[in-house]
């Protein structure tokens, strides 16, 4: 033995070292019952709720226990939180009604000037909700508690993107470190904050509401699920969430924790890129679509912990419809490629985004693997995030595997943001869908509005602009001493109810 | 790689140790796995089954096959794919050394043998290069060039021909002032004909050495790669791949990210090995120690 086995020896062992210090969470042994520990599964990089990140799962999910908005989506309904009532004395006008003596954690009272210093903040920094309010014109505050949306058209999604707006101070949203511990009118205020790695949150002294039952919130990231299982086991964490099927079936299996599962607003979707050949043709879309036998990916792959699609929103969505599913059948998907030219199928690539999403390597090789069986040959792309955002806005890609979240709740988000032809998101353009979704948009009678969401989705589904193969469920794990814990639809848990005995 | 044409050509006389015996047995059952493995068990990236996935070891699957090592989270036999990750990982490792080797060799002899600005100029850039670490320089190419085997060969030949490059220039000060050298020169040997017939030749066993001890280094540095997600694109097998597609199984379906890791491991320390023995052989001042 001499020095170079030796090196290679050392080099071994220290690459496993470092392997292992990254693996393991940096956990605090705080093991009061006064703190719930809680590791999520996405970095919180910002809590800045307003500018990028403002449809970011990791920074709403703390953000939405700290700031309030106007109008809360409870049970499917839009509910009265900040704003006591709501009235459209024109069209073109949006009127609402402050609740009196709400006051903010470092108790200045809310006014109507922070709620539009709030919604201005959102517009301006241009983020990915600032889109959903690009009709308003002015945003006026006849006095200290009213508020007046001007729009200059008709927008009816008004109620759910208010849902998406958690009001901060206005005073404070000037101060640029703001951000590093927020406060607004909701259970908690930030105490501490490390980006990416940690967050921890205190009850909010002035909360007008009852206190959340548990003192102090501590986030922790914990990327590798391994991990988060194993700190969970060994009662360094309480709770945590976004856990791949195969895992859940043996935390199940475990004494000490508990499981829930439930269905969220998350779903599927591959995108055909319709500007490219050959998915100009919807032949060669319905084709692919005919050639995957969702049922066994369902049971197999996801161990019964997901739903075959019935729409290209889950139906708890607001203006969600039930479209005619997509049969398993070979046969005709080689019969419709015949019809579009394309007997001996094609060969074509299909791109997702590293760690994105559920299984999803796993998930795209089975779906390559139906489609060889009908002669279409897929190759895999696998790319990093960034590279593969940047294809997908180009429009640089054939196809493309993709998880969204409707996290506003309201068909408008996804329909409309995505599938307008001036989206140009995936190269499909329909006159027809425009119209209905613009339409959908403009509508103020939210029955109407359901109505023509209903029709916009099954042109989608019919059109095959996409797959849409699976709504997603979320399981969230939690230690057996933990209560109280509500599933929440936007895959954004809320941890202001819970308790541990 | 250096396996058996290696210890029979430098066995000169001496009867061999088990050093190298023993290494080179099981580094040859590798090659020759590598070689007509896959074609014996086929392995199909696109033919998954997903009623087969996450088997353990010796299970039967629904087509009536044995699968020995079990099936991964697709439902592919192990077995097959470890055995194309091998083919894969091999040719990676040993184009890497040819390219590298060739890169090192040709600079540090040019910087051994003139000396001057030449030799300043290129050991001062494989020093600047040494004081990164490889797997870091590696990996910031990989993430620049994007993902394919051409690019992953080249990107672990740029982080190792500094090796080559160093031993190459100094084998070739020793050798360029012995008297044989100086004698082929006053006989009017062009500058050419010294390289090609009195450098080189002496070259070859501590690149050699050079080369199997690198060998190991260079599929470990493939599977890290792969399984930071900048070596080879998916659909191609490696080992490195297949120990990270496996990590998020490690508790219900070990065998996954285990059986590569114990295959891969076996491989880099009997390399190492034959390496070792081969450098304690061959390297003149251990042996006139």
């Amino acid at each position: 033995m001499n020095h170079v086995s030796r090196d290679i020896f050392r080099r071994t062992i220290r690459g496993l070292a470092l392997a292992a210090a990254l693996a393991m969470p940096s956990v605090a042994l705080a093991q009061s019952a006064d703190v719930l520990r809680i590791a999520n599964p996405v970095a919180v990089t910002s809590l800045d709720s307003f500018g990028a990140q403002s449809a970011d799962q990791p920074t709403i999910s703390v953000m939405q226990q700290v700031l309030e908005p106007l109008v809360i989506r409870k049970d499917g309904q839009l509910q009265p939180l900040l704003a006591a009532s709501w009235e459209n004395p024109d069209e073109l006008t949006w009127r609402f009604h402050l609740n009196e003596g709400i006051t903010f954690a470092d108790g200045s009272p809310l006014t109507s000037a922070d709620v539009k210093a709030s919604l201005q903040r959102l517009i301006d920094g241009k983020g990915p909700l600032s889109g959903l309010w690009g009709a308003v014109e002015a945003i006026e505050t006849p006095d200290d508690l009213t508020v007046d949306i001007k729009t200059n058209t008709r927008l009816g999604t008004v109620l759910s993107n208010l849902s998406m707006l958690g009001i901060a101070p206005a005073a404070a949203l000037e101060d640029p470190n703001f951000f590093n511990a927020p406060f607004g009118t909701g259970p908690y205020r930030v105490a501490e904050f490390t980006p990416s790695q940690f967050v921890a949150l205190e009850r909010n002294p002035e909360y007008r509401g009852e206190p959340a039952p548990t003192a102090r919130l501590e986030y922790r990231y914990i990327p590798e699920v391994s991990g988060r299982i194993t700190a969970l086991e060994n009662n360094e964490i309480d709770v945590t969430w976004g856990l791949p099927p195969d895992q859940v079936a043996q935390v199940r299996d475990s004494q000490s924790l508990t499981v829930e599962s439930f269905p969220t607003f998350g779903n599927y979707y591959m995108w055909y890129n319709s500007s490219r050949e050959p998915f100009t043709d919807v032949r060669v879309r319905q084709a692919m679509w005919h050639a995957i036998d969702m049922e066994e990916i369902k049971t197999f792959l996801f161990d019964g912990t997901a739903e075959v699609a019935k729409g290209p929103i889950p139906q708890d969505i607001f203006g969600a419809a039930e479209q005619t599913p997509y049969a398993y059948d070979p046969e005709k998907a080689r019969q419709l490629l015949a019809e579009a030219g394309y007997p001996n199928g094609f060969t074509t690539t299909m791109m997702w985004s590293s760690m994105c999403c559920t299984n999803i390597r796993e998930f795209a090789e089975t779906l390559i693997s139906y489609w060889a069986a009908v002669g279409i040959q897929v190759t895999p792309q696998e790319l990093e995030r960034a590279t593969w955002l940047e294809n997908l806005l180009a429009l640089n890609w054939d196809s493309t595997l993709a998880e969204g979240n409707t996290i506003t709740g309201d068909a408008d988000f996804t329909l409309a943001r995505l599938y307008l032809s001036t989206a140009n998101r995936m190269g499909y353009a329909n006159p027809e869908l425009d119209e209905l979704l613009l339409a959908a948009r403009a509508e103020i009678d939210q029955d109407k509005r359901a109505e023509l969401y209903a029709e916009a989705g099954k042109i989608i589904w019919d059109d095959a602009v996409g797959i849409f193969p699976l709504d997603m469920m979320m399981h969230a794990v939690y230690r057996n001493e933990v209560t109280g814990f509500v599933p929440t639809p936007t895959g954004m848990p809320r941890f202001d109810t819970v308790s541990k005995q | 790689m250096a396996d058996l044409s290696a210890t029979t050509t430098l066995a000169s006389g001496r009867a061999l140790p088990l050093g190298i015996v023993l290494p080179a047995i099981v580094v040859g059952f590798y090659v020759l796995a590598a070689v007509i493995g896959p074609i014996l068990l086929g392995f199909d990236p696109v033919a998954t089954s997903l009623a087969d996935r996450l088997k353990p070891p010796m299970t039967a699957l629904a087509n009536g096959s044995l699968s020995l090592l079990g099936t991964d989270a697709v439902g592919r036999d192990l077995l097959a794919q470890m055995l194309a990750g091998a083919r894969i990982s091999l040719a990676v490792g040993a184009a890497t050394l040819v390219l590298a080797s060739l890169i090192g060799v040709a600079l540090g002899v040019v910087a051994g043998y003139w000396g001057g600005a030449v030799d300043t100029v290129v050991m001062r850039i494989a020093d600047i290069q040494l004081g990164f670490p490889s797997i870091l320089l590696a990996v910031l190419v990989a993430a620049v060039i994007g993902p394919s085997l051409t690019n992953v060969i080249l990107v672990l030949a740029v982080t190792r021909w500094v090796v080559f490059a160093r031993v190459a220039r100094a084998q070739t000060l020793t050798i360029k002032s012995r008297t044989f050298v100086d004698a082929s020169r006053t006989l009017g040997a062009t500058d050419a004909h010294i390289i090609i017939n009195c450098i080189l030749p002496a070259l070859v066993a501590p690149i050699l050495v050079v080369a199997t001890v690198q060998f190991g280094l260079v599929i470990v540095a493939e599977a890290s790669l792969s399984f930071l997600g900048l070596g080879l694109p998916v659909g191609i097998p490696t080992w490195g791949g297949t120990i990270s597609a496996g990590r998020s199984y490690l508790a219900n379906a070990w065998w996954i990210s285990t059986m590569p890791g114990i295959a891969l491991s076996i491989l880099v320390i009997c390399v190492g090995i034959l390496g070792d023995t081969l450098r304690d052989r061959l390297d003149p001042n251990l042996v006139t120690r």
